[in-house]
């Protein structure tokens, strides 16, 4: 009931502010589709049922260094390689969080293992069949800590893999595993054969991805473009697109004017000059539609916890009580970003939605400080050049930290430098985005054993946080790891080693001639999607 | 003094770059009389600020021309800057738009962090203006140093030739990012410092070439033989000469140390944000869909300084000739 | 040993010597690749960090690294590129036709259009058009490539790819400068010899005005000019970073400051090597030329 209830708050809340600022016109601006928690509303069936054949082009902005998504963290790399070239052993809809199969028709869980049954007749893209050695291939690669997987942490607990026959995969459990069939969803597999004696860098195969999935690798232009074409021996529904041409183009702007012209279908984030607002009423849209939709995926202050008088948590929720949240996300995203006070998905059991974000107090502010004994503050706050939300949010801050007599530097940084300054705890503060999965394991990065290890940048340590991630770590039952989830959200609440912002919202803008193909956080499911023919 | 400004000003138009160049340096250091969030002068509440928009009492340390017009009593009064907005106030005066095209509020209009492209164009003037000059006083030094000391003898020719070519291909951006890296955080001295040690060889290199001429001439031939030491010699008859050269490219480089200023800028390696900076809207200009009045503003900004420059070296240029 | 011998056998030293300044620099400089390319990855270990080092020879000690660079680029292998393991060569030798073009486009274009101006410009030296396209000249000289480009875009200039239109726009954004400045000296060139006293004596005996200016000054003019090709090569494709970040051309340029930005070592380390062996041929040119104009600098080598 409660997401629901969320969802049509949203709604309206979108359709009182679009209608009393700017009534719509007839016939002007795009068709705008608000997303909630449980994803975008399926298309109003047109007439005309999907149609085979066309080419789909859709906007990279920023062009992936290989396709591998086990070694590349880049998101278009996983876009264009997941469940698109190449597949998962199990599919996650990316707004329920719902498990379902993929290239393991079934799954077993006896006591202390996960036997996977995989979906015969499967063959790569190549010829070659898929069977249980691509599978161990591909999970002890990406258990392996050098390779440095997304999801090695998931697979941790898993002790031994077995391949009894080419269809069959058991996995020997050594400790319970809450995240591992999640992890099973998001880990393409990779061809045993073509990456045999090979770096999975350097690979051809990374470059030139060989699959399973609906679409297969065609070429990859350095700089302009990446193409990839329907696989006709693909052992799922056909899909109804002949070809996807990725059109690399760096300069967001230019990429909206070319949309704007045609030449591109899909644009995944409207130019970060471009406002909501402003695309709703552009006439020449008319008949596009803007998906606004919120990924999973938060921004934060990270405070360095190291160092006092930042190590108190009273002055860090002093200074989260010193950020205007409101004001920054009004001038930092328009207005279209949602506050959001822990590292869980909104919306899940895992967020406790009854934890209320800090207000903006400066007063309250002081008396934490003046509590914590701290009479001059000095901060200095690190961002890199051109990421224009943090400047903007480095200003703000500035503006409302002076307010209660805390002075903050801004110091510029390039991404190496930061990066360098975030692993050896050489900072103050600096703002950083998270993407969250459905189920997020938060031992990374909140964990005290994660300071020289994980991504805990900050060198958070705590006990009580602590000793609840070890518990969730081990916990299967949901109800129960959710439990835990929410007492974890409500201390680091009250511990604030981040503060927490918001999750900004994405607006995505599809041609008028693009069909049943909505965004997600997992990127696009091109595998429904069609398109009108061409006009004469 | 009156034959060089005679001989300065037949250069045509150096009168003009000069007067340019002055106007410049003006606006530059009176940028906060023209464009603050503070009044020139107000009486708020039986209280008279005197430029406030310099002194910044602290009782008005959470103000701005917006609110304390908002607040005047009866006997109240302020005298606003010509620009009423100061160069870092995003969205001053509550208003939540970015990017609004000129109007009366905003006669240059806001850029993407809704700040007045006005006020950010005026305090601009400081940064290229301090940029310029910095980098051109260092690369000088450098430059006619290593030029005069290559004319000196054959070995030092031969180590500092060298790196001066070395200097001559050396890719900027590094140079900038290992500047960077040295200490902790970028600075406008960084950037006149990176725009110096790409700068200084090409200087060097023209230092190097007028010393040699001059060397092989007769008068110093002649010098040489009556047993002149090296060093006289250089400083006496060959540093006069390639002086002019150093100086006719200081007043042209203070021109072009600008263009890369705005460069750097532009790539996002120059000076770091918040201070204004021309090259920033240049690339905001980029990065908002090629709003004309974040283009054309600080565009004409920099072709009028450059100019301003350039007119001025012709001038210098001519006034260092030898007469006849 | 003539001159030019003795400058080619200074080669070596001088490109070595780029080679190590800049492997120094680019050690000096803060932010280890091997982070920068693991990000901020949920799976990012120490393991992971360690691995990519070694992969790629990161751990070695500085000498030891640079020899081995050395030794391998001696037979023309600069190695892999850390951001997405292809070969450097492979790189540059797919980056390079592009901004080469662009290059020599914008050089082609400028002594077209610079040497027909500066002459055009001395022919009629003081009228009242050759005072304003002085004038205009001068203002465009001043103004920001960056800016150029923008406007030009904004025009409606095409963006992005390998196309011939993109290709024309940026290299006249690029060549600007270099026609400003090339039909200033052209015309400034063409002034002074037509002052010279040989060309008066041609005049004197009888020789047409256009004769005298195409066929004795013209020709005498033009010499200093191709002295200043091999200084504005290098010049421009240096100054082909912003054309190409503008236009979206997949370059030299762009590929640099990606490198730059992803502490790409060996990729940064074989265009500084790339970009030292095209300047140095530049400045190799300019030196045997002016060598040759000032007959003093003949007898001294350098």
């Amino acid at each position: 009931m409660r997401p629901l209830a969320r969802l049509i708050c949203l709604t309206l809340l979108a359709v009182a502010l679009s209608g009393c600022k700017h009534p719509p016109k007839p016939g002007g601006g795009p068709t705008v589709v608000v997303c909630g928690e449980r994803g975008c509303p399926a298309e109003s069936s047109p007439e005309t049922p999907p149609r085979d054949g066309g080419t789909l082009v859709v906007h990279v902005e920023a062009e992936p260094a290989i396709l591998c998504d086990l070694v590349e963290h880049d998101a278009w790399s996983r876009w264009i390689v997941e469940n698109q070239v190449a597949e998962t052993l199990l599919y996650q809809d990316p707004w329920s969080g719902a498990i379902g199969p993929r290239l393991a028709k079934s799954w077993e869980l006896p006591a202390g293992r996960l036997i996977l049954h995989l979906r015969p007749g499967v063959k790569w893209h190549d010829g070659q069949p898929f069977t249980s050695a691509d599978v161990a291939f591909t999970l002890g690669r990406a258990q392996d800590p050098k390779v440095g997987a997304d999801q090695r942490a998931d697979l941790e607990p898993i002790a031994k893999i077995e391949t009894p026959d080419p269809l069959t995969v058991v996995l020997t459990l050594g400790r319970p595993a809450p995240y591992l069939k999640q992890a099973l969803a998001h880990i393409s597999m990779l061809p045993e054969h073509a990456y045999r004696g090979l770096a999975l860098r350097t690979a051809p195969a990374s470059r030139a991805p060989i699959g399973t999935g609906p679409f297969s690798f065609v070429e990859w232009k350095p700089g302009e473009r990446i193409v990839i074409a329907r696989n006709d021996a693909y052992w799922g529904p056909r899909p109804h697109l002949d070809k996807i041409v990725f059109q690399i183009v760096r300069d967001k702007e230019v990429a909206y004017r070319l949309y704007r012209r045609g030449q591109l279908d899909v644009m995944r984030r409207l130019p970060p000059g471009r406002t909501v607002d402003e695309a709703r009423r552009d006439p020449s849209l008319t008949g596009h539609r803007l998906f606004l939709w919120t990924p999973r995926a938060y921004f934060f202050i990270v405070w360095n916890t190291r160092k006092p008088p930042l190590d108190d948590a009273r002055v860090r929720r002093a200074l989260t009580e010193l950020t205007d949240k409101r004001r920054f996300i009004q001038i930092g995203f328009d207005g279209h970003a949602r506050p959001i006070t822990g590292p869980y998905v909104p919306g899940t059991a895992s967020y406790d939605s009854s934890i209320a974000p800090w207000p903006y107090d400066p007063n309250d502010a002081k008396r934490l400080l003046a509590e914590a004994g701290v009479k001059k503050l000095e901060l200095t706050f690190l961002l890199t050049a051109g990421s224009r939300t943090v400047e903007q949010l480095a200003t703000l801050l500035k503006e409302d930290f002076a307010r209660a007599g805390v002075t903050l530097d801004v110091a510029t940084v390039d991404w190496a430098v930061l990066l360098d300054r975030l692993r050896h705890h050489a900072f103050d503060a600096s703002a950083l985005q998270w993407t969250l999965s459905l189920e997020q394991d938060n031992y990374d990065m909140f964990d005290s054993t994660e300071a020289d290890r994980g991504q805990n940048y900050g060198g958070f340590h705590s006990g009580a946080a602590d000793a609840l991630m070890d518990q969730i770590r081990v916990t299967v039952d949901d109800t129960a790891r959710h439990g835990l989830e929410r007492q974890l959200h409500r201390v680091l609440h009250d511990e604030q080693p981040y503060t927490f912002l918001s999750s900004p919202e994405v607006a995505t803008l599809e041609a008028p001639r693009v069909h049943d193909l909505a965004p997600s956080m997992d990127g696009f499911s091109f595998a429904q999607a069609w398109v009108d023919p061409p006009k004469k | 003094m009156s034959r060089s400004w005679k001989r300065f000003s037949q250069a045509r138009g150096a009168r003009l770059g000069l007067a340019l160049l002055g106007g410049l340096i003006a606006l530059a250091l009176f940028a906060d009389l023209a464009a603050s969030d503070l009044p020139l002068a107000a009486r708020v509440g039986a209280h008279l600020y005197l430029l406030p928009c310099v002194t910044r009492p602290a009782a008005l340390a959470s103000d701005d021309n917006q609110s304390l017009a908002a607040r005047l009593g009866p006997h109240d009064w302020l005298l606003a800057p010509p620009v009423p907005y100061g160069p870092y106030a995003q969205h001053p005066g509550g208003i939540t738009r970015v990017l609004d095209p000129p109007s009366h509020r905003h006669l240059l209009g806001t850029d993407d962090r809704g700040r007045d492209v006005a006020a950010r164009l005026i305090h601009g003037t400081r940064i290229a203006l301090a940029v310029g000059p910095l980098a051109v006083a260092i690369y000088l030094l450098l430059g006619t140093l290593i030029g005069l000391l290559c004319a000196l003898g054959r070995t030092g020719d031969l180590v500092l030739g060298r790196a001066i070519e070395i200097g001559l291909t050396f890719p900027t951006l590094f140079l900038l990012l290992a500047i960077q890296g040295m200490s902790a955080t970028a600075s406008l001295f960084e950037v006149g410092l990176a725009i110096a040690l790409t700068e200084w060889p090409h200087l060097a290199r023209l230092v190097r070439a007028d010393a040699l001429k001059t060397m092989a001439s007769p008068h110093v031939e002649a010098a040489r033989a009556m047993g002149a030491s090296p060093v006289r010699v250089a400083l006496v008859h060959v540093l006069p000469l390639a002086s002019s050269a150093a100086l006719t490219t200081a007043a042209f480089g203070v021109g072009q140390a600008v263009l890369f200023e705005t460069a750097l800028t532009f790539l996002g390696f120059g000076v770091p944000p918040p201070l204004a900076s021309w090259g920033e809207l240049l690339s905001q200009a980029q990065a908002s869909g090629l709003e004309p009045w974040l283009l054309v503003p600080p565009t004409v900004a920099i072709a009028l300084t450059v100019i301003a420059c350039n007119l001025v070296g012709d001038g210098v240029r001519k006034m260092l000739e030898e007469p006849g | 040993m003539s001159p030019l011998l003795r400058r080619l056998l200074l080669l070596p030293p001088t490109l070595l010597g780029i080679t190590l300044c800049t492997f120094l620099l680019l050690h000096v400089a803060p932010g280890d690749p091997a982070e920068v390319r693991a990000g901020m990855g949920r799976g990012v270990t120490p393991e992971s960090i360690a691995a990519f080092r070694a992969e790629y020879h990161l751990d070695e000690p500085l000498a030891t690294s640079y020899l081995h660079w050395l030794a391998r680029s001696a037979r023309l292998d600069f190695g892999r590129s850390l951001l997405d393991g292809q070969p450097v060569r492979d790189k540059l030798a797919a980056a390079l036709p592009a901004t080469l073009s662009l290059a020599l486009l914008a050089v082609a274009l400028a002594y077209l259009l610079a040497v027909p101006l500066g002459c055009a410009l001395a022919a009629s030296d003081g009228k009242r058009w050759t005072r304003l396209t002085t004038s205009a000249l001068y203002c465009l000289y001043a103004l920001p490539t960056a800016a150029v480009g923008l406007a030009a875009l904004f025009a409606g200039a095409p963006y992005g790819g390998r196309g011939a239109g993109v290709l024309f726009a940026a290299a006249s954004c690029l060549s600007l400068a270099a026609i400003v400045k090339l039909s200033r000296y052209q015309r400034g060139a063409l002034l002074s010899a037509l002052r010279a006293d040989w060309v008066r004596t041609a005049r004197a005996k009888g020789a047409s005005p256009a004769r005298v200016l195409y066929r004795h000054a013209l020709r005498n003019a033009l010499l200093p000019m191709v002295t200043l090709l091999g200084a504005e090569l290098p010049a421009l494709l240096s100054g082909s970073v912003i054309v190409e970040e503008v236009f979206g051309i997949h370059g030299l340029g762009l590929c640099g400051f990606d490198a730059v930005l992803a502490r790409d070592y060996p990729v940064l380390l074989g265009l500084t090597t790339l970009g030292a062996v095209l300047t140095l041929a530049g400045v190799l040119v300019a030196d045997a030329a002016y060598g040759l104009l000032d007959p003093r600098l003949r007898g001294r080598s350098t």
